[in-house]
């Protein structure tokens, strides 16, 4: 019966014999890596930065990045978490580089589309929640983008972000209290149109 | 998910674990879970909280992460190079970058051998080597003369 180690080294080595084949030229090794990882690492740069644009200029990078990795790929972490921690590096970046343009202006968000009044009204409730998030200081709304949404365990968010497990716990505490606190005046609204 | 401390199971506690956390239990520290599902399936107080939790849960969930396009895909894919015998040796970027480096080093080694003058090298004759060596190290003895 494999250990806890073992199983925890198994997937470490799958996704290093992945990368292996990406580093000697497989295109289908790539498609494999992407068809698993892309959306994700997009969608968590969208959550960082809150433009379409600008994700994909993320995601764009952190896959170049492990191409170029890729030959001397070492197998001591995921292939997800690898590609997380650089993606949360590159937003901080944009982040501190927007500070530094506009003085860390929460994005303009798009108009919910229009359609039945239901539909439309979720639609709103939606671009609050992203406005709220957006509102984060930039490490609650990591905390928040990995956890909650990325679904990714404590600690391995915790190692994602460089910090320890209970700062992570912290982050989390604050910045859904914040978004609690954001949301207050909708949420018995929308609980009772979703009842 | 997964979490490595094991701390002991009350409502203060999972109140901080709700709160961090939320209300599902795939999102919980590993090593709490158990015990946390246990408290709330004995305690109406937990339930209510749990339930209080997943309401910002729903909240939160409204909001979905657009698909990222299909031109994306293939522009990082346009930029994934066969990697040769080269590129596992130069795995630090683009393969032209040292390849271009070395290709002008050589070229210019080529431009400054042909433009160099020819150095030649005068015959000194053997009593100008003499005097050379006689002003480095002093004058010869000469062991002929008796000394």
């Amino acid at each position: 019966m494999p250990s806890d180690r073992d199983s925890e080294r198994d997937p470490i080595e799958a996704d290093a014999a992945l990368v292996a084949r990406v580093g000697a030229g497989d295109s289908a090794a790539c498609r494999s890596l992407m068809d698993t990882h892309l959306g994700r690492i997009h969608g968590f740069a969208w959550r960082m930065l809150g433009d379409a644009g600008d994700a994909e200029d993320v995601a764009q990078e952190a896959f170049l990045r492990l191409w170029r990795q890729a030959a001397r790929w070492r197998a001591e972490a995921r292939v997800g978490t690898w590609l997380h921690r650089v993606a949360h590096n590159l937003c901080v970046d944009r982040l501190r580089k927007r500070r530094g343009d506009s003085g860390d202006q929460p994005p303009d968000l798009a108009d919910p589309a229009p359609g039945p009044a239901a539909e439309r009204h979720r639609a709103q409730v939606a671009r609050s929640v992203e406005a709220a998030l957006a509102r984060l200081p930039e490490r609650q709304r990591a905390a928040i983008a990995l956890v909650h949404y990325q679904e990714l365990g404590n600690i391995e968010a915790a190692d994602i972000m460089g910090v320890s497990v209970e700062a992570m716990e912290s982050l989390l505490s604050r910045g859904r209290r914040g978004l609690r606190e954001s949301l207050a005046g909708m949420r018995d609204d929308l609980m009772g149109d979703m009842q | 998910m997964t979490g490595n401390r094991s701390k002991s199971m009350d409502l203060a506690r999972l109140r901080e674990i709700f709160d961090a956390y939320g209300a599902d239990p795939r999102r919980w520290p590993g090593a709490e879970r158990a015990a946390a599902e246990a408290l709330i399936a004995n305690s109406p107080e937990a339930a209510s909280l749990r339930e209080d939790a997943a309401a910002l849960d729903t909240l939160m969930d409204l909001s979905v992460a657009p698909a990222p396009s299909p031109e994306l895909m293939a522009r990082i894919l346009a930029n994934h190079e066969p990697a040769g015998w080269f590129a596992a040796l130069w795995p630090f970027g683009p393969v032209w970058q040292p390849v271009s480096a070395m290709a002008f080093a050589a070229v210019l080694g080529v431009v400054i051998g042909a433009a160099a003058p020819d150095i030649v090298i005068p015959d000194l004759g053997d009593s100008a080597i003499a005097e050379v060596e006689s002003l480095a190290f002093g004058p010869a003895l000469n062991l002929d003369n008796g000394l």
